[in-house]
């Protein structure tokens, strides 16, 4: 069976973390390949990996970071090294702009130590190709996926939205500031807000909040499942987002999402989820009211048109791409360099 | 499929509407269509169309929603790449489309892409419009501060850059918005441009050479639309509007300035100028050339001289000229006596 590591950081955010249970606990996905976790801490690369079949990187890529890159390619030349861009997209480039041609050179420099770059999104690929970072022939886009059978066998939400909540790690990225103000501006009662995740924008975001007895904080859940029980709608101001996994969640949940349309987000639209137009206190206090509205409740979201088939099939296509059927007794069925870009 | 798909909206504007169309009709480029969004006229505007028996003209009648509207109408039945822009009274330079075209071909990561302008006054001349344009990539400030691009009147903009500032606002059932609809007094165009410039990666670029010709009144925001605009720079990025808006609308009352003293409205010119030293003096002090070329100018409409006999042929209007152009001459003396072969 072929075996691929999973190279992570040490306190990798939880969407990729469920990502990878995925990988891992999916029969289909278990039957293409093993799929090893390697947690890497501090900026040192990982020792000598004992004969992957393909090396994948969910690492987020950065200056400091580049020579680990660099030292995991020179130390395994001929195993295929795929890097998953969990990270930067256009809404990144958008949110950060002070550091615009720094940045793209470093993703430029990154990718090229790699034989794959995989995008989680169509708008993220888009971004990717446009601004010339990867390689046409490099760049392959596969959706991610987190273990979603059990959310929907969750009771659907009956009535008018009561309880919101919001999903992620606490920090910029997130918008909870914004979602936090707006719902402050809502003078309706019996209406709550709970904020599950961790980060280094706890406190900001509790002071934020400290005088609204509505809005809560839950601290960190490794599964979603009681998050998504205990609600009955999910916002996502995400300032970026490459893919959107708890829309997609959520709406596995049978909830729907109400979003900032940014990055992967936009194509999480369509399925019953609301798009706020303009990522402002205002527009999402606006937004917020309408969701609240006791005579006008949302519509019920599809539970799930897009699955884990997607993915499955772009880590079959990923796989393919390296499968050398010319090769030697030996290494028929194993993974080479026969394809490069 | 035609390449390009260039929107005229028009609303009772028989008058102007065939000079448009005609220019649009003699483009070099080969390969485009030409959408009229017939915006509720009762002017005989649509007579007037058809009296054009064109086959690249599409007729398109919806109730009055405004400009922005139009617009927005024309966007959702484009069946081009690249989308232009042209209302009427606005004349295209024949080959402007063909040089748009050029430009977002070459370059992937431009999104939107206009042109120098001159600006057609009620007496027929054609002034060349003082905001700057050329190469350089346009960012929110420079939107902001300088207002290159202008309305709608002769931009080019790529498709899929349109759709990253697509909204759909709550209450609307046929289709989504690209301008802001609810803009006062204009068609929502700098506001569009704005939200391309803060909300997505899409590259603006203008070209330098003058490929159209305008009403002179639209080149400068109505004080409702700068106000919107302002309003709306303040809820994407509060950081920049607080820093930038009370600059730009001083810079935007200068260019109101010149453009009077070009129009001859001398006093309304001194007034403009006026309130805009009073806006924002330091922003004028660290560029105060044009305002005291303006000032001189007014001077001199104010108090014109007697005409002074002019100097002999062949020598300099000032003594202080021809000193220098003699000093000139002594540095290089081969050049002074070089004989023609």
């Amino acid at each position: 069976m072929l075996r691929i590591v999973h190279l992570v950081e040490e306190d990798t955010p939880d969407g990729i973390a469920r990502y990878l249970d995925f990988l891992r606990q999916d029969p289909p996905m278990a039957a293409l390949a093993r799929h090893e976790i390697l947690p890497l801490s501090g900026l040192l690369p990982p020792g000598p990996l004992e004969a992957p079949d393909m090396i994948i990187s969910h690492l987020p890529v950065t200056w400091a970071g580049l020579p680990r890159l660099m030292s995991l390619r020179s130390r395994h030349p001929r195993v295929p090294m795929v890097h998953v861009e969990h990270c930067y997209s256009e809404g990144y480039m958008v949110a950060n702009p002070g550091a615009r041609l720094r940045l793209q050179t470093l993703l430029r420099s990154a990718y090229a130590l790699f034989d794959r770059v995989v995008a989680v999104s169509a708008a993220q690929s888009d971004w990717l190709s446009r601004r010339g970072l990867v390689h046409p022939g490099c760049l392959m886009m596969i959706p991610p996926c987190t273990p979603l059978e059990a959310l929907p066998l969750i009771r659907p939400p009956a009535g008018p939205v009561r309880r919101l909540a919001a999903l992620g790690t606490l920090d910029r990225q997130k918008g909870f500031d914004i979602l936090i103000r707006a719902f402050r501006m809502l003078p309706n009662q019996g209406i709550s807000l709970r904020i599950y995740g961790k980060g280094h924008q706890a406190q900001p975001l509790a002071q934020l909040a400290a005088s609204d007895p509505r809005i809560r904080f839950m601290g960190h859940l490794r599964d979603p499942f009681e998050a998504y029980s205990d609600c009955d709608a999910v916002a996502i101001p995400s300032r970026w987002d490459p893919y959107g996994l708890v829309a997609m969640e959520a709406n596995a949940a049978g909830r729907p999402a109400l979003l900032n349309p940014v990055d992967g987000l936009r194509a999480q639209l369509g399925r019953g989820n609301i798009a706020v137009p303009e990522l402002s206190e205002e527009a999402w206090s606006d937004a917020l009211r309408r969701l609240f509205d006791p005579e006008h409740p949302p519509a019920l979201p599809d539970r799930l048109a897009a699955g884990p088939e997607e993915t499955r099939a772009g880590w079959n296509r990923l796989i393919r791409c390296f499968l050398d059927p010319q090769g030697s007794e030996g290494s028929r069925g194993r993974l080479s360099l026969v394809s490069t870009c | 499929m035609p390449r390009s798909s260039l929107i005229v909206p028009a609303r009772d504007a028989v008058t102007r509407l065939g000079r448009s169309l005609r220019a649009l009709l003699a483009q070099t480029d080969p390969d485009f269509e030409i959408l009229v969004v017939d915006d509720g006229s009762c002017d005989g505007s649509q007579a007037s169309v058809r009296a054009l028996r064109s086959p690249r003209i599409r007729l398109i009648q919806q109730r009055p929603r405004g400009m922005a509207g139009a617009l927005n109408t024309g966007i959702a039945h484009a069946r081009g790449t690249f989308i232009g822009f042209c209302p009427p009274g606005a004349v295209w330079h024949p080959g402007k489309l063909e040089a748009h075209v050029r430009q977002l071909s070459s370059d992937p990561a431009l999104g939107l892409s206009y042109s120098a302008r001159l600006l057609m006054t009620g007496g027929g001349a054609d002034l060349p419009d003082p905001a700057p344009t050329g190469p350089r990539r346009l960012n929110a400030v420079r939107l902001l501060r300088d207002d290159p691009v202008g309305d709608a009147a002769g931009v080019v903009m790529r498709r899929a850059a349109l759709e990253a500032i697509a909204f759909r606002p709550a209450g609307e059932i046929l289709r989504d918005w690209w301008f802001d609809e609810t803009c006062p007094e204009g068609d929502g165009a700098r506001d569009a441009w704005l939200r391309l410039a803060l909300t997505s990666d899409w590259d603006l670029r203008g070209l330098p050479r003058p490929l159209l010709r305008s009403p002179l009144e639209r080149a400068v925001p109505t004080e409702a639309e700068w106000q919107a605009l302002c309003a709306r720079a303040g809820r994407l990025a509060p950081a920049l509007a607080s820093r930038h808006a009370d600059p730009a609308a001083a810079l935007r009352l200068r260019r109101i300035a010149r453009l009077r003293l070009l129009d001859g409205d001398i006093p309304g010119a001194g007034a403009a100028l006026r309130r805009a030293w009073q806006s924002a003096p330091l922003t004028l002090v660290g560029d105060a050339l044009p305002s005291l070329e303006m000032l001189r100018a007014l001077a001199r409409a104010r108090h014109p001289r007697p005409e002074t006999p002019k100097a002999p042929a062949g020598l300099p209007a000032h003594p202080t000229l021809f000193l220098a152009r003699s000093a000139l001459q002594k540095d290089r003396p081969h050049a002074a006596h070089r004989s023609p072969r």
